[in-house]
């Protein structure tokens, strides 16, 4: 090739990869803008988080490979030749002097080459490759890519709703860490493990999920299910057997020492206990014989069998009959661990239903507390209370209940959980107080406020108690208690004193059974400690 | 013939040469350059003319004016039924010599002359006309068992009535593919014929110069056969005579309508022989795309059989050859955004 026509075909070569762009750009800009447009306007119609994004990488990469390609493809040399020759009007001088080359010592192969040197002396790649600008194309591109970026920067109506999962999820997230939490805390409780396995399959059952509402059924199919474990007796159960193993902790049967009455089971004192009737004095076996009548007493609410063995060593040692009540004791060891095991069991599976329900009335917060950010801010609540009682066999029953309760929140959703903030309860329709009462005084996590019935103003206050004890002495009575008040919330340091002073108070009534009275005031004992 | 020194022609001399004999040509035959530009191409190209008009345009002063042009002897034949191959070629004669020896002589037919024009061909039997277009192939003419050597340059331009077709011989296709171009002979126009009565009808005679003689038009002959020719311009050529076959993929529709028969590779051979001669004509030392497409309806009309379905439609071989041209674009440089 001659020399002097290179440096014009190599411009020409640049200019065709110019063109060579802009015509392809042409060719797809329309259809790369209509469907930008088309990813834009799905984005706002469906939940489509990136298709705005989606849509500005696509035509990013359209223009990034055309223009890639420009670049780098291979335009060989005769296609150059012939393009400055259709361009330029040289009537294939070029690429027929290109085809014969420089090497021919033929005439006319020298006056072609010749001729090709005068053109391109004369020539410009400008001239050779004109860039084209098709209307329609170009005219279509221009008004669509613009529609795009306007309708790209305007609010999209979808953002609310994927805000709105974004919370669902997040709250979703933070109940099943709270589940966790709460399942390594029952795990540590005795026999709490199965309990705890239940709450981290339900945690790792929510986390699977991303709507609110399936998490909420979760959560209550859970909760129903551990409230199934639970027996009706429980309360009682529990009662009688950390009664009556407080009982033998401040009293020590026969055999054992206060200080081995501490570490010892209910069932290795009364095996020492049998241990020991052989070498007492009849007056002794009377005296053992009646603590253990007395304590049959205490156990027969909540565990009869125990109460059973109980009552027939006392009457087997009365009768002189060593052997069997030894045997009886026995018997009454293995009937109280047993009891305790159940009641262990079932508390944790209570405080398991307990987490699963508190999880799931903070997941209908958290949307309520959306829905009320987006509205007028009112909360609305309302309050149930559990007490739980047990009766002494003369019929008469006390009570304890304890209330707690979260005012619906409305304000600012912007929360991690969208629980809204705000001010809680107060004027608005009242608080919705949840809450269990347990005679061991393990209430739900947040003491800060509890449901007073006292307090309420203006509406009607749900009455907290114990139902009358059956015959059998023991009752779980249980009642809704609807205000219409927030007011009826009060700080629980509040009440506290007030409250650790009337069950003092009542604890000192003789019918009260040394292990109930002692269970109560361990309850406000922790309570006290709780405060400081 | 005993091969004979040419004098040594540039393209330069080339395209003086034969714009000095169009002009001569032109100084008797008015309004017919593209005519002339035709006869030229032919002799220039060492083919053949095939002209289509009335009479009375012009067809055989303008051969007689180019035989005086290049100072070539130049033959009339005018075709008729009863027209014998002998009178065209020549027939052998028995002569007695001074010594009363009777033998065969060979006496030449019009045909050795350089510039034959046969006048209305197409009303000579075909026997006879395969006598002419057989000398035109060979340039030999075969009598009694001798081969004799047509002189060169050797150009036939032969002519068809078109309005009295009745008791003709049309030529048959593969006849007419040994004419290199035909060319339509129009109707001066009324400024053109006022020049010819002009000329024609007064005192005055216009005496043509010879320019040239047999040795330099063959040197020019050779010089149009040296021109090169880039691939992709072959290409084109031989694209269109693909697309004038209807069976073709790039055939247009008015080939796939119209054309029996499309045209034979000698029609690619003429594009680009003419194409030769226009290259160098303009100046040119090479063939370009544009050469091939300016000669491409000369080259090809006559060499396309068309349908009973073209006459009924008034579509004749000209019309087809520009949907041809139209089809089978110029190639562009095959990549988006090029010219």
């Amino acid at each position: 090739m001659n020399r002097t026509v290179t440096p014009l075909l190599n411009a020409v070569r640049r200019r065709l990869r110019v063109a060579w762009a802009v015509a392809t750009l042409q060719v797809v800009a329309p259809v790369v803008a209509v469907i930008a447009l088309a990813m834009v306007v799905a984005g706002r119609m469906f939940d489509l988080p990136a298709s705005d994004v989606a849509a500005l990488w696509m035509v990013a990469a359209v223009v990034a490979l055309i223009a890639g390609y420009a670049v780098f493809c291979k335009v060989p040399e005769m296609l150059v030749a012939r393009a400055a020759d259709r361009g330029l009007g040289t009537r294939d001088a070029f690429a027929t002097s290109l085809e014969l080359g420089d090497q021919s010592d033929d005439d006319f192969s020298q006056r072609v080459q010749l001729r090709a040197k005068e053109l391109a002396a004369v020539s410009t790649s400008k001239d050779a490759v004109p860039l084209r600008w098709r209307r329609r194309p170009t005219g279509v591109a221009m008004l669509v890519a613009p529609a795009a970026i306007v309708l790209a920067l305007m609010a999209n109506p979808q953002d609310a709703l994927r805000q709105e999962h974004a919370r669902d999820s997040a709250a979703i997230e933070a109940t099943a860490d709270v589940l966790r939490s709460e399942a390594d805390r029952i795990a540590q409780q005795p026999e709490g493990a199965q309990a705890a396995a239940r709450l981290e399959q339900l945690a790792a059952e929510l986390e699977k999920t991303d709507s609110l509402d399936k998490a909420q059924e979760l959560l209550d199919q859970a909760a129903a299910e551990l409230r199934q474990q639970i027996g009706d007796d429980l309360l009682a159960k529990k009662a009688a057997t950390e009664g009556l193993q407080r009982s033998l902790e401040n009293s020590p049967l026969p055999g054992t020492s206060k200080q081995e009455a501490a570490e010892q089971s209910v069932q290795q004192q009364l095996d020492a206990l049998a241990d020991e009737l052989p070498s007492m004095t009849a007056a002794e076996r009377e005296a053992a014989a009646q603590r253990l009548e007395d304590l049959a007493a205490t156990q027969e609410a909540g565990d009869p069998a125990t109460a059973d063995a109980l009552r027939q060593g006392a009457q087997d040692l009365r009768e002189g009959d060593v052997a069997g009540a030894q045997a009886r004791l026995g018997e009454a060891g293995q009937a109280s661990a047993q009891a305790s095991s159940e009641a262990a069991q079932q508390t944790a599976a209570s405080d398991a239903a307990q987490s699963a329900a508190n999880a799931s009335e903070q997941l209908a917060n958290a949307g309520k507390g959306q829905s009320a950010g987006q509205g007028d801010g009112q909360g609305d609540g309302s309050g149930s209370g559990q007490g739980d009682g047990q009766g002494d066999g003369q019929g008469s029953g006390t009570g304890s209940g304890q209330g707690q309760g979260s005012g619906g929140a409305g304000g600012n959703p912007s929360g991690p959980v969208g629980g809204g903030s705000g001010s809680p309860g107060d004027g608005g329709q009242g608080g919705q107080g949840t809450g269990v009462g347990h005679t061991n005084g393990s209430g739900g996590p947040d003491l800060d406020t509890i449901y007073d019935p006292a307090h309420g103003s203006g509406g009607e206050t749900g009455s907290v108690g114990g139902g009358t004890g059956t015959g059998e002495g023991g009752t779980v009575g249980t009642t809704n208690g609807q205000t219409n008040s927030g007011s009826s919330q009060v700080p629980v340091n509040d009440v506290l004193d007030s409250y650790s002073r009337q069950a003092t108070d009542a604890m000192n009534n003789p019918s009260v059974p040394p292990a109930i009275r002692a269970l109560v005031l361990a309850y406000f004992n922790q309570l006290q400690n709780g405060r400081k | 013939m005993m091969a004979q020194k040419l004098p040594t022609i540039t393209p330069e001399r080339y395209a003086e040469l034969a714009e000095q004999i169009e002009r001569e040509v032109g100084k008797v035959i008015v309004g017919q350059d593209r005519l002339v530009r035709t006869i030229v191409t032919c002799l220039l190209a060492e083919g053949h003319a095939l002209l289509e008009g009335v009479p009375g345009l012009g067809k055989t002063m303008l051969l007689k004016a180019l035989s005086q042009a290049v100072d070539l002897p130049f033959s009339r034949v005018q075709f008729t039924p009863d027209l014998m191959p002998a009178d065209i070629v020549g027939t052998q004669v028995l002569e007695e010599d001074d010594r009363g020896h009777k033998t065969f002589q060979f006496r030449e037919g019009p045909v050795f002359a350089s510039f034959i024009l046969a006048d209305e061909v197409n009303r000579a039997t075909p026997k006879t006309q395969s006598a002419l277009l057989e000398a035109m192939q060979e340039r030999s003419v075969t009598t009694g068992g001798i081969t004799r050597p047509l002189p060169r340059p050797f150009l036939v331009m032969a002519t068809q009535n078109p309005l009295e077709m009745e008791g003709t011989y049309p030529l048959p296709e593969a006849q007419l593919d040994r004419f290199l171009l035909k060319a339509q002979v129009p109707f001066p126009s009324a400024e053109d014929l006022v020049t010819v009565l002009e000329r024609t009808t007064g005192t005055q005679s216009v005496s043509l110069h010879s320019v040239a003689d047999a040795p330099t038009l063959l040197a020019m002959i050779e010089l149009t056969r040296r021109v090169p020719i880039a691939s992709h311009v072959l290409r084109h050529a031989v694209d269109l005579v693909v697309a004038t076959h209807p069976d073709a993929a790039t055939a247009p529709d008015l080939v796939r309508r119209y054309v029996r028969f499309g045209a034979s590779p000698r029609g690619a051979q003429a594009m680009v022989l003419a194409g030769k001669v226009a290259a160098l004509l303009d100046g040119r030392p090479s063939v370009s795309i544009a050469d091939i497409r300016e000669v491409a309806v000369a080259a090809l009309r006559h060499r396309m059989v068309v349908g009973y379905e073209a006459t009924a439609d008034n579509i004749d071989a000209a019309q087809i050859v520009d949907a041809l041209l139209t089809t089978v674009a110029e190639p562009t440089a095959g990549m988006r955004g090029a010219p």
